[in-house]
């Protein structure tokens, strides 16, 4: 798979940047696009997934900076972002040494969708999204209040986070099909 | 930041005065559309044509203003979501649960 651009964002961990932070990395990954790539779709995908993982970030990692590491490839483009701060412990997973690899812990659901993390090993976990068919009266008293990880999910093809216990480093990933 | 627009029989309608809807403002949000529920006592809808960016943490402050107001037998309404707003709520299937119109000529020639 032939790559075609790469770069790191050494971004600030503040409110206030985040539109400036987006903006930056929009503009990086719609010159690299190939030709042949819708830029309009994939351009609203980047733009709320960046929105996301650096909101989450602010909210959790408690770091000054983050890196996200950028890459454009020829049939997808892939977004870590990476930081050294708190360990993220979504829904009432503390460990994922207790789990076997491909159990699914259900995070958050409600009458629109569920949301899973499938264990893919003891440091590693993927966010799955699923819509809720709709059959019954949907109870709005029981929406969810959190969308974060339910937008990079849903706009993304893959979206995993891993820890590096040894190193403190937290790697959330996302994959874009561009095919 | 929430401005009322015109009082209504039966809705308030409100305009949202900021260009960006984040982590930073939501919490405040919430708080002045309820403060507005609990002096009108109706329905409220809110122009969001100045918003150009908005977040997964105001999208919650949204829906959390409008649990409130169901659970009084009112609604929250929308109005003059921007393109790349109106595909987040299409992605979080919010436009399944929010009632959305382009302008509040909409809602007023019903």
């Amino acid at each position: 798979m032939a790559q075609l651009a790469s770069k790191q964002f050494l971004l600030p961990n503040t409110r206030q940047s985040i539109k400036p932070s987006v903006q930056e990395v929009l503009d990086f990954v719609i010159n690299s696009l190939p030709a042949s790539v819708n830029a309009e779709g994939i351009s609203f995908k980047i733009e709320v997934i960046i929105i996301e993982l650096l909101t989450n970030g602010i909210k959790h990692a408690g770091t000054i900076e983050t890196f996200l590491d950028v890459t454009i490839n020829e049939d997808n483009i892939n977004i870590d972002k990476k930081d050294f701060g708190n360990r993220f412990h979504p829904g009432n997973i503390t460990s994922l040494l207790v789990y076997d690899v491909g159990h699914r812990e259900l995070l958050t659901k409600d009458g629109l969708h569920s949301m899973y993390a499938v264990v893919e090993s003891d440091t590693q976990i993927r966010f799955v999204c699923e819509e809720e068919n709709g059959d019954e009266v949907l109870d709005v008293t029981n929406l969810m209040e959190h969308f974060g990880l339910l937008i990079i999910t849903k706009s993304s093809d893959t979206f995993t986070y891993k820890y590096d216990v040894d190193t403190g480093l937290n790697t959330f990933s996302v994959i874009i099909d561009l095919n | 930041m929430v401005k009322v627009y015109k009082e209504l029989n039966d809705i308030l309608l409100v305009n949202l005065n900021i260009k960006e809807a984040s982590l930073e403002n939501g919490d405040a949000f919430k708080a002045e559309i309820i403060k507005l529920f609990d002096k009108y006592h109706k329905s409220i809808a809110i122009n969001m044509s100045a918003v150009e960016y908005i977040d997964s943490s105001f999208l919650g402050s949204i829906v959390s203003a409008f649990k409130h107001l169901i659970s009084f037998q009112a609604d929250v309404v929308l109005v003059g979501l921007s393109k790349d707003i109106t595909n987040l709520f299409a992605l979080t299937r919010l436009d399944k649960v929010f009632k959305i119109y382009n302008s509040f000529d909409e809602i007023t020639n019903q």
